[in-house]
């Protein structure tokens, strides 16, 4: 050996032969970067809803996924072009819990408010692009996709369910400019799992609107096509707004709350205007949901620039349709395909991440 | 003349130079990778049939089965395609019913006029027949050959030939340097004319795979034993007979 490497031929093929093997390092390096798998551990500690990422959450190897695509450019976007999004998984024998973690540098909860005018009229703020969808007064929102039975959804991840504008202006043949770039459904027999996180509908209640995506392509059938909420028994949002549509129905019991742009059940109070120039009132109303809807629980909490949202939800659902509308985790050997997407301050614009990732247990 | 002779301004000169060709190379080896390889993310080896179809398929299969491929939902919707545009790629009831549809859910999010996806290409659209029968031809057109074999040829042979004279003015054995500076060009001719043989003749996938290999090996080699002979001490048995 010694003696072939004092050769010529020697000397060059060892020169190239180290080459090769630092490339190989490297570039194996690269490869093992590109992470597509969160590991969901198994925990005993209690998991507490707070926004909170407390030390059990330690022993989770953490995901990174960059989510760096919008579907479309609204006139009036001023959100972020791209974030990371960090998640980690825990389980125990009934519940799955997800920490997510995403740099968010503008807390966004005036949704629609009612501001007063100076000549003591209410004014609903809002901020509509060329889609007719707010992108100003609006809330920060998460969406994570999972996979029930969607052709591709494996490899495509939540792309199989977006359906856009074609040249026309149509979606499927019907006519959507100025109402929407995009719309999301499935083919025939297939569903896909939404959680969505809404930072000032549904978070103050520490739910999550647990919706589904279903093959509806037709708007005379329903207005948001193949998007869904969970069959419920109760709960939900409506505007806060009066008969006559020119201010607020009801506002809430303690003022000053600036994180209050929803009205929760304790705070329901009718509406008696002592109010000054600028001053606000939500224009929304939220009641936790029962049922299948409200089966997620959740809790975010937006501290220096970054939000954190903790999740929880059982392995195995048993509401109304649950077996449709809901991914189940009921074989923990399997991997589950989802995706993710932020929105910031933003009603449909959101931040994706093309294909998909997995969920295994360990 | 030798390059080892040089002051040390001109050897900084050349040894910038000859880092940024190895540089350049696996740049152009890792994004061939990335567009020959894995239907996963990440660097991969490159797929021979990927390879193939890249110079021997129509562009629209191509684009299918290599830096489109993530957007195609299943392996058997490029099927469909090939299978119609191997019937004569006609306007017919297959194309609407069947191609239409895989191009509306894969392609037409992006490959449309009015798209403003963050990776729209409204320059390409895939509204209608006529916009996508141009994407049906096998192999590159002529004219997209033309245009990128003559830019590959000026644009190889300008660094290649300033990293062939620093390796013929190198101390090594003869023999190395005419090997090394031989193959350079030897497998920059072979790939670029495979490129034009594999539209008639798939299996010239192997020889611009190969070809490709050695003019990569032979570049990074030429680069890295100059920069060698630049500044460190060589051993008697790689230097010529007048330098030992």
């Amino acid at each position: 050996m010694r003696s072939f490497m004092q050769t010529p031929a020697g000397y060059i093929g060892s020169l190239v032969l180290l080459s090769g093997a630092a490339l190989s390092c490297a570039l194996s390096s690269a490869v093992q970067a590109a992470n597509e798998t969160l590991t969901s551990v198994k925990t005993d500690t209690t998991i507490i809803l707070d926004g909170m990422a407390e030390s059990a959450w330690d022993k989770a190897p953490e995901l990174s996924i960059q989510l760096d695509n919008l579907p479309y450019k609204a006139d009036n976007y001023g959100g972020m072009s791209s974030v990371n999004v960090r998640l980690k998984s825990l389980y125990d024998e009934h519940f799955i819990y997800l920490l997510v973690q995403y740099n968010d540098p503008t807390k966004s909860l005036a949704r629609f408010p009612w501001e007063k005018q100076a000549d003591g009229s209410w004014k609903q703020l809002k901020g509509k692009d060329q889609t007719g969808h707010d992108n100003v007064f609006y809330e920060d929102k998460l969406a994570l996709l999972w996979n029930i039975n969607a052709r591709g959804f494996a490899k495509k991840g939540c792309d199989v369910a977006c359906h856009m504008q074609d040249d026309s202006g149509k979606i499927n043949g019907f006519d959507q400019t100025g109402k929407a770039p995009g719309r999301k459904y499935t083919r025939d027999g297939e569903t896909i799992d939404i959680w969505h996180w809404k930072s000032v509908r549904m978070n103050p209640l520490g739910l999550i609107d647990d919706q589904y995506i279903d093959s509806v392509n037709d708007p005379a059938v329903n207005g948001e096509w193949g998007r869904h909420g969970d069959s419920k028994t109760g709960g939900g949002y409506v505007d806060n707004v009066n008969a006559e549509k020119t201010g607020p129905a009801f506002m809430n019991r303690t003022q000053g709350n600036v994180d209050g742009y929803t009205i929760t059940p304790s705070q329901k109070t009718p509406f008696v205007d002592t109010f000054r120039e600028g001053d606000r009132i939500p224009g929304i109303m939220s009641e936790p949901f029962t049922g299948s809807r409200g089966d997620i629980w959740a809790k975010g909490d937006w501290r220096d620039g970054r939000w954190t949202i903790e999740i929880k939800r059982a392995l195995v659902t048993t509401g109304e349709n649950a077996g449709v509308q809901d991914v189940q985790f009921s074989d923990l050997s399997k991997a589950y395909s989802f995706g993710v997407s932020v929105f910031d301050n933003s009603q449909i614009d959101h931040l994706y991440h093309e294909g998909a990732y997995d969920l295994i247990f360990k | 003349m030798r390059i080892s002779v040089l002051n040390v301004s001109a050897k900084l000169a050349l040894s910038g130079f000859l880092i940024t060709v190895i540089l350049a190379a696996l740049s152009a080896t890792t994004l061939i990778g990335l567009l020959y390889s894995s239907h996963d993310r990440g660097f991969n080896i490159p797929e021979m049939d990927r390879v193939q179809s890249h110079y021997s398929d129509s562009r629209l299969i191509a684009a299918m089965k290599g830096p489109m491929y993530q957007y195609v939902t299943e392996d058997g919707d490029i099927d469909v395609i090939a299978k119609w545009i191997a019937d004569g790629a006609q306007d017919d009831g297959f194309f609407k019913d069947e191609v239409m549809y895989i191009i509306s859910e894969d392609c037409q999010k992006c490959h449309s006029r009015n798209s403003q996806m963050s990776k729209a290409i409204t320059s390409m659209p895939f509204s209608s027949y006529e916009d996508i029968v141009q994407y049906t031809e096998g192999g590159y057109s002529w004219t997209q050959m033309a245009r990128t074999a003559h830019i590959h040829l000026f644009g190889i042979a300008v660094f290649l030939v300033i990293v062939s004279m620093i390796m013929a003015y190198s101390s090594f054995r003869p023999w190395m340097k005419s090997l090394l500076i031989s193959a350079g060009w030897i497998a920059l001719w072979l790939d670029i004319g495979s490129w034009w043989m594999a539209r008639f003749y798939s299996g010239f996938a192997y020889v611009i795979s190969v070809a490709g290999t050695v003019e990569i090996v032979a570049v990074c080699a030429m680069s890295g034993l100059c920069l060698l002979n630049l500044w460190c001490r060589l051993p008697a048995i790689v230097l010529e007979p007048a330098e030992q």
